[in-house]
């Protein structure tokens, strides 16, 4: 207790009794504007550095205001990026592009090697039953030759057996040995070389339903796995657009989490409007102590000083309550500009995960090059079934003029056979019936009868054959129709659905890309934001402010006793309608209860709730 | 529907806060600094919604919402009063002057645009 403190608490003490009220309140008036003198000036002097501090707060949370602005407008421009990037892998916004309509293009191919695959084994089999046939026919030329063989004999038995004839009759029997032996001349060499053709008709036919066999298994294994590829293609496809309606939610989850970080740090920014009030209620509650400080000898000393204890701790406790809001506005504003790093990181690491989207890019690429792969090989396959199959007809029509051939000139020798057995039997009738003619003209018409039926299984063999080989030359061509048709079609529309994958594909990347460019520019605006959240200069003011309060606050305090209740009371009550919010209002009434000794002070200061803030009328 | 909304507010920063949170929905923001700039504005411009602070200079919040009401375009336009003030004196002044609503700062963006969107019959 110094030398002010003492005489002044003792004259305190003096000026409750009637007696000593005036004089003793003079003198405590004389001494504590002695004693608060020099705090006080000090305190005026620093008063500027209130607005100062105000003003400070508002250009920095002006420039902060400008850079969530901006950074809000970054993150609904990359939200709506996004979503078109995740609705474009998912299939959604292709534009032009229809990978259904690509897959289509595959359909006509596809159908026709599917036919094809169904009609050239039946045509393999079908030749084969063909080829199987020619060599039954074939076996038939030792049966016609061993028929035909006596022939040769008969010619020899007609000389020895008309050698006794007139010569008018072995003159007829001689022309009919002749005939026999350009007929047996003619079987040799022709029938030979018709069934040589057969027989190379049989190896034709064997050929070729060995490269159709080959040809069908193949083919229907290259198609298997083309159809295979494509399926997995579209396995894949439909697992990225599962996987992109997941990260649809999430860019969704993400963005309404950073709507909530900007809305935090809305809500925290308008911490400068009211740091601002209560720093201007601070500044007209602290000229108001340096006035009374001033007033102190003209007025009542003993209200006086009361009043300037009873304010100045007051407005201590006020600009404690303005740095602690401040401090909590930065904590809020740091944790809404890290939280929305956070959503960013969010944003590219878990909903968008570029480097997997790269892979959605390749994927779609991948699918553009699977169909064009396909078309590719479907075209290929079609062309090679075109060419097996113009192949095959080629095979087949010599084939079947031969087998004509080969029935036509055994047709004809067993016509040959019979006029000759005929003559025969004419000429043993008109030599009177001698029975060794008659015998050799029977025999030949047996001969005559064996070639018939020889050739009557041999027409029915090769009928069967060249009905075969009609039918097989018959589904060949219209297998060759369609697939022209197929590949036709084709050829038009893959090429503009390659340019359609292609461009859609561009288009990704393009969009994605953009979406890497916002993310890089917003990243770059909240690092930046961070310096802009530096309030030391702010705090500083506040705290040079406070330390001239605090040294009033003491100064007064050493001169002033504890304040009775009454006081108290009538203090809130007079002071509180300076207090305009609620939270400085709580402030008020803490200080003053903190100034009774013994009574409960509040421990903290409830903060209002948001919902409650709002009142319609 | 997109609206045309007056924000009324000495603070700079207030007014951007305000204007950032509604045009995020969609709607044109008009800003004046005071009750005196305002009534000059809303002589000619067509507002769907008025938002303004109470303590400005020139022209205070209060006497705006008497001066508005006393405009036969903007008798029925809504007026929300955002404020720091609490005190039930305050609001019944509020409500008197003819103010449809009464904020209290700070408040949540999202809460705002919700009684925005109350009060504007959306």
């Amino acid at each position: 207790m110094d030398v002010v403190t003492f005489p002044v608490r003792l004259l305190f003490g003096l000026a409750r009794a009637p007696l000593f009220r005036a004089p003793a309140g003079r003198a405590i008036s004389w001494l504590g504007a002695k004693a608060l003198a020099a705090p006080a000036a000090a305190l005026r002097q620093t008063l500027p550095v209130l607005p100062e501090a105000s003003k400070d707060l508002e250009g920095g949370y002006l420039a902060l205001g400008s850079a969530f602005e901006e950074l809000a407008g970054l993150a609904s421009e990359l939200v709506s990026a996004s979503r078109h990037v995740v609705a474009m892998a998912s299939g959604r916004e292709t534009g032009e592009t229809d990978f259904e309509r690509t897959l289509g293009v595959l359909a006509a191919p596809a159908e026709f090697l599917s036919l094809a695959l169904t009609e050239l084994p039946e045509v393999a089999t079908s030749l084969s039953r063909a080829s199987r046939q020619a060599g039954r026919l074939v076996a038939l030329e030792q049966a016609l030759e061993e028929t035909l063989a006596p022939l040769r004999f008969t010619q020899l038995m007609f000389s020895v057996e008309s050698a006794s004839l007139s010569d008018q009759a072995r003159e007829s029997f001689g022309a009919l040995t002749c005939q026999i032996g350009a007929l047996h001349q003619r079987v040799q060499v022709s029938i030979r070389q018709h069934f040589d053709a057969l027989v190379e008709t049989r190896r034709s036919l064997s050929r070729a339903a060995s490269e159709l066999e080959q040809f069908s298994s193949s083919r229907l294994h290259e198609l298997r796995e083309r159809r295979e590829c494509i399926e997995q293609t579209l396995a894949r496809l439909a697992g990225e657009v599962r996987d992109s309606a997941r990260r649809e939610g999430q860019v969704t989850l993400t963005s309404d989490a950073m709507a909530a970080e900007v809305n935090r740090s809305v809500t925290a920014m308008q911490t400068q409007d009211i740091v601002a009030q209560k720093l201007e209620h601070a500044s007209r509650g602290l000229a108001d102590v340096a006035q009374t400080v001033h007033e102190i000898r003209c007025r009542d000393g003993v209200q006086c000083l009361r009043r300037v204890a009873t304010v100045a701790r007051i407005e201590l406790a006020h600009l404690d309550a303005t740095n602690h809001e401040l401090v909590r506005s930065q904590a809020a504003l740091s944790q809404a500009v890290h939280g929305i790093e956070a959503r960013l990181k969010e944003m590219d690491n878990e909903c968008l995960m570029l480097h997997q989207f790269q892979n959605v890019t390749a994927s779609v690429d991948g699918t553009a090059q699977v169909l064009i792969d396909s078309i590719e090989g479907l075209r290929e396959m079609t062309c090679d079934t075109l060419r097996i199959t113009h192949r095959l007809e080629e095979i087949l029509r010599p084939v079947q003029s031969a087998a004509g051939i080969v029935t036509g000139s055994v047709s004809d020798v067993a016509a040959d056979i019979h006029r000759i057995a005929l003559n025969a039997q004419v000429h043993a009738v008109q030599t009177g019936g001698r029975t060794g003619l008659e015998v050799l003209a029977e025999h030949i018409a047996g001969l005559a009868g064996e070639t018939l039926r020889i050739n009557a299984e041999l027409c029915a063999g090769l009928t069967e054959s060249v009905g075969e080989m009609a039918a097989s030359t018959q589904r060949l061509a219209r297998l060759r129709q369609s697939g022209e048709e197929a590949l036709r079609a084709c050829n038009e529309d893959a090429a503009r659905e390659e340019a359609s994958l292609h461009g859609f594909r561009d288009r990704v990347l393009a969009e994605m890309h953009r979406v890497g460019e916002l993310l890089d520019r917003a990243r770059a605006k909240t690092s930046g934001m961070l310096s802009n959240l530096d309030l030391n200069s702010v705090l500083e003011h506040i705290a040079s402010a406070r330390k001239k309060v605090e040294e009033l606050a003491e100064a007064a305090d050493a001169l002033t006793p504890p304040l009775d209740p009454a006081y108290r009371h009538r203090e809130v009550a007079t002071l509180a309608h300076r207090y305009t919010m609620e939270s400085e209002r709580h402030t008020h009434r803490k200080v003053m209860q903190a100034m009774q000794p013994g009574a409960p002070v509040p421990e903290h200061c409830p903060e209002p709730e948001l919902s409650s803030n709002i009142e319609l009328f | 529907m997109p609206k045309t909304i007056l924000t009324v507010d000495d603070a700079p920063t207030m007014r951007k806060l305000i204007a950032f949170t509604l045009a995020g929905a969609g709607h044109k923001i008009l800003e004046a600094p005071d009750g005196r700039a305002a009534l000059d504005l809303l002589k000619t411009a067509r507002v769907d919604l008025i938002i303004t602070d109470i303590n400005m200079p020139n022209m205070d919040g209060i006497e705006l919402t008497r001066n508005v009401r006393r405009m036969s375009q903007h008798a029925r336009t809504p007026l929300l009063i955002v404020t720091t003030e609490s005190q039930a004196n305050a609001k019944a002044a509020g409500k008197q002057a003819g103010a449809t609503g009464w904020i209290v700062k700070p408040f949540d963006g999202m809460q705002l645009l919700a009684v925005v969107k109350r009060v504007l019959g959306e």
